[in-house]
């Protein structure tokens, strides 16, 4: 019956169709995963344009679930107790911006004494935001905030938590950023260890204690020891409480955090622009290397200068 | 190819994919313990997929079933495209032995059980022979036995709460029909 055939077409088409289009997007998926072995920042933008898309319904998820976290975790009286925590935390965040803003003071005010050519001091200004997800799979450590590039975020920027480095963002989107934690696999930050000024690489191992990489000796470096950011690269500011040395052995060192990742809600992201030195006085004039594309200081409502 | 279902009814079970699917990856992207040390959140999504796979196999469409994974390997911070992979080979799996797999609870949970333990294994094996850092095994380990855990909580709530229920194997053969 010509119906009956022209549906047996139909159906077939229909098949075949769909066939064409399971392998094609079968193909898209090892496409996309060779991308991301090559760490191409396309699959950054594809992933922070749909976070971007996706944020309010993980906010609204994400309340909830925190909430629910929460009254868990404070199964005692959880009244009282929940409101007065709320309201101490939100005090001692007051507080701590306060403390490195002196502390960023006391820091200047010594190398503006030491200063022995000239040079314009850095700007540190910040962003805090709240961490709205993780990354949902052991192969990551990484966190979403839900504040971006309108917020003033810019890749590569420091995000701190009251206690001392999170991570680094590595993904900018119009209303949201994700942050790589020290502990994951890809992270990598220039260290200094105090007292003794040793310098070496905080590398993530998706361990609870990153491995303290090309340390320069480990003679002199202990357990105990302050670990702070030293600065190289000009990607992260100097002296940024990192943690504090866990283990000295044989093997090498590793370092215990100091940022509280188990209970991580509030972010602040450092927008940080390195010194400037004036060396010649051309660079007054015109620079040889074009500004990098930041957003300028006070664009944003929420942003504090430090 | 005959199909298991009114095309209606068809519809509302790929559009309760989507949408618990949808809600799956939103509920474990929750941060909850960003420690490396924590135990990994569960595979909801393959919970919810292999629920409706072993009911209601026609609802569980490779297409839409990729679209997921990838949407999920997006929005979280892991390999893109590997995770999509291992889901579509996952539930394709359990779709092609679902008149063994159905037979028992037990049958059941041992078949969830071997895949959830199997297809992070399988995702370490590809990023070791791509080069790419993986985490321990004892991580990868907590992590099935998360998803086991949680597939018996998201069968009880689809089971009872959704009445999601699966087209008899026995109806289906008197009936004539391939079980789809």
């Amino acid at each position: 019956m010509p119906t009956r055939e022209r549906g047996d077409i139909g159906a077939e088409f229909g098949r075949v169709l769909r066939r064409g289009a399971l392998i094609a997007l079968a193909l898209l998926c090892v496409g996309l995963f060779a991308l991301w072995r090559a760490d191409s920042p396309r699959i950054e933008r594809l992933r922070m344009a749909l976070v971007d898309r996706a944020t309010p319904a993980i906010e609204v998820t994400a309340k909830p679930i925190a909430t629910l976290s929460a009254l868990a975790a404070d199964f005692e009286g959880i009244g009282k107790v929940r409101e007065q925590n709320r309201l101490l935390r939100a005090e001692i965040e007051r507080l701590r911006i306060w403390r490195e803003a002196a502390q960023q003071l006391e820091r200047e005010n010594a190398q503006l004494r030491a200063l022995n050519n000239l040079r314009l001091a850095p700007r540190i200004g910040f962003v805090a935001g709240e961490v709205i997800a993780d990354s949902a799979s052991p192969f990551a450590q990484s966190a979403l905030l839900n504040i971006g590039a309108a917020d003033g975020v810019v890749d590569g920027a420091a995000a701190v938590d009251g206690e001392g480095l999170v991570g680094r963002v590595v993904g900018v989107g119009a209303r949201a950023a994700r942050v790589l934690l020290l502990t994951d696999f890809n992270s990598r930050v220039p260290v200094k260890v105090l007292p003794s000024g040793r310098r070496a690489i905080l590398t993530g191992e998706n361990t609870d204690t990153p491995r303290l990489a090309f340390l320069e000796a480990a003679a002199g470096v202990a357990p105990g020891d302050l670990i702070v950011t030293s600065g190289d690269g000009g990607v992260f500011p100097p002296d940024l409480a990192v943690g504090r040395v866990a283990v000295v052995s044989e093997h090498g060192a590793r370092a215990q955090v100091a940022a509280d990742y188990e209970r991580l809600e509030f972010v602040r992201v450092l927008l940080y622009r390195p010194a400037t030195r004036i060396d010649t006085p051309g660079g007054l004039i015109a620079p040889a290397t074009p500004p990098a594309e930041t957003p300028e200081l006070g664009a944003a409502g929420a942003r504090t200068d430090g | 190819m005959a199909e298991a279902a009114p095309r209606p009814l068809r519809l509302a079970h790929m559009a309760a994919l989507v949408g618990l699917g949808a809600l799956a990856i939103l509920l474990s992207l929750a941060p909850l313990d960003a420690r490396a040390s924590a135990t990994p959140s569960p595979d909801l999504l393959f919970c919810v997929a292999a629920f409706l796979a072993l009911r209601r196999p026609a609802a569980t469409p490779a297409i839409l079933v990729l679209l997921l994974g990838l949407a999920r390997d997006l929005a979280g911070g892991g390999p893109v495209g590997l995770g999509a992979l291992t889901l579509w080979i996952s539930i394709e799996w359990l779709k092609s032995r679902r008149d063994r797999i159905v037979r028992s609870v037990w049958s059941e949970l041992l078949a969830v059980a071997a895949i959830a333990f199997l297809a992070p294994l399988a995702q370490l094996v590809i990023l070791t022979l791509s080069f790419a850092n993986s985490p321990p095994l004892t991580t990868l380990a907590a992590g099935g036995l998360a998803t086991l855990v949680a597939y018996g909580a998201v069968a009880l709530v689809m089971r009872f709460g959704l009445r999601i229920r699966g087209v008899p194997l026995e109806a289906m053969r008197l009936l004539g029909r391939p079980i789809r």
